[in-house]
């Protein structure tokens, strides 16, 4: 069974709060446990805990899990970082027997960097695709529709998500069903090209 | 022997005041991560350090029950079970969830003792273990010296005697004796019986124990954890606001 996790992106730009909904479907495989995620701006580091910024828990089902989130700002020109762990705990506290092989949670970390995935116009609605794979099973080491991703510690990989990967403005009642966002000038442009 | 996972710790941190609390509680979670992986590869004087500083920077009492587990497998019974001791007062529901008092008391019976006896009660005595001053004024009819086992060196000093010296190995459990009697007005501290007991072997009970422990879970990679979201909704529909 093939990993798969999916970003879905939908920005509505009339209200000057641009939405991003984040769909993942992560594969666990035979892996019990949770699946924690949080999200928050680039000002956060990966490497501190994330105050203030909530941490939601779901339990993974056997094989593939489908995950929804939504992010909302009223500043678009900033880049979304979204931390997906696999927890042995609901808590995502697990610490392990000392001299066993157990590790402590989370037992997989996915930092993930998606680049300036919102946008904003004065006029209508938008519905943007990204769609990742992501594995968090022991011996996951990739994320499709990822940039390669680096490994910053054990079992953690740092994935950066190119803006290009957005399909931007496929859904909604603005959407043109292309990849391209109507500006408030009027000119189809492409998250790559903002 | 594994503990159920403890759900207590997020109080705990929340306690420490917010911006210390984000340091020390990522500080702990990296020396825990640190000293577990450093367990896992046997090397213990690392885990212990580990677990020491994971405890001092966030009170969780697994990283204070890891201390004695450490302590355990480097033989410092003495101090394990101190440890162990100190868990149960500071930390008592949790010393009971994970029955710590059975580690202790197997620790404990591993300790060694050497008594010496003979000691005049109205003079002060300096004792030194393997070379370091104990005691700086014992004194008599009897003190009881707890020693981890292995090779150890008990001497005697006062002034204008002399020192009254016992070098023996001493097993799991066991118990030296030393008899002193010092001869007023001459320079001498006669070690008058040097007896050694040597009681049963408990090696048996460290069997389940050599493996380590459960360690259960805490604050420390829960530093986040504490942070479970309230606010998002559920499912299709969880909600995050960028600033």
């Amino acid at each position: 069974m093939r990993p798969w996790s999916w970003l879905v992106f939908v920005s509505f730009g009339c209200n000057h709060a641009a939405v991003l909904e984040v769909e993942l479907e992560v594969r666990a495989g035979d892996e019990a446990g949770y699946l924690a995620v949080q999200a928050g701006p680039a000002t956060l580091d990966f490497d501190e805990t994330w105050q203030g910024y909530d941490l939601d828990v779901v339990a993974l089902d056997p094989g593939t899990t489908r995950y929804t989130l939504s992010a909302v700002t009223e500043h678009p020109d900033q880049d979304l970082l979204l931390r997906v762990r696999r927890c042995l705990t609901a808590d995502c506290t697990h610490l392990p027997t000392a001299g066993t092989s157990e590790r402590a949670d989370p037992q997989v970390e996915y930092r993930l960097t998606v680049e300036r995935p919102f946008f904003l116009a004065r006029h209508d609605a938008h519905a943007s695709h990204l769609r990742l794979a992501l594995d968090v099973t022991d011996d996951a080491a990739h994320c499709t529709g990822c940039e390669p991703c680096a490994s910053p510690a054990p079992r953690t990989h740092a994935c950066p998500v190119s803006r290009c990967s957005v399909a931007a403005c496929v859904d909604g009642p603005g959407a043109a069903g292309t990849s391209y966002c109507e500006d408030d000038d009027g000119v189809e442009r492409h998250l790559c090209e903002l | 022997m594994r503990a159920a996972v403890l759900v207590g710790v997020a109080s705990v941190l929340l306690a420490v005041p917010a911006r210390a609390q984000e340091r020390d509680v990522e500080r702990a979670r990296v020396a825990y991560t640190t000293a577990t992986r450093a367990a896992e590869e046997a090397r213990w004087v690392d885990a212990l350090d580990g677990f020491r500083e994971a405890y001092r920077f966030s009170r969780i009492p697994p990283a204070l029950l890891n201390v004695g587990v450490s302590l355990r497998a480097l033989g410092r019974y003495v101090e394990a079970r101190d440890t162990f001791e100190e868990l149960a007062r500071l930390h008592p529901d949790y010393a009971s969830e994970v029955d710590s008092e059975t580690f202790r008391r197997e620790v404990a019976a591993a300790v060694a003792t050497v008594v010496v006896r003979g000691l005049p009660a109205t003079s002060e005595h300096e004792v030194r273990v393997d070379g370091r001053v104990r005691f700086t004024a014992a004194r008599g009819p009897e003190l009881r010296i707890e020693l981890d086992p292995g090779t150890h060196v008990v001497e005697v000093r006062r002034a204008g005697f002399r020192t009254a010296r016992w070098e023996g190995p001493l097993e799991p459990g066991a118990q030296a004796s030393m008899q002193v009697v010092p001869l007023a007005e001459t320079p001498e501290v006669l070690e008058r019986e040097v007896r050694v007991e040597v009681r049963p072997r408990h090696r048996g009970l460290w069997i389940g124990l050599s493996v380590g422990l459960v360690l259960l879970a805490g604050g420390i990679t829960g530093g986040v954890v504490a942070q479970r979201n309230a606010q998002l909704e559920p499912a299709t529909n969880n909600r995050v606001r960028l600033p």
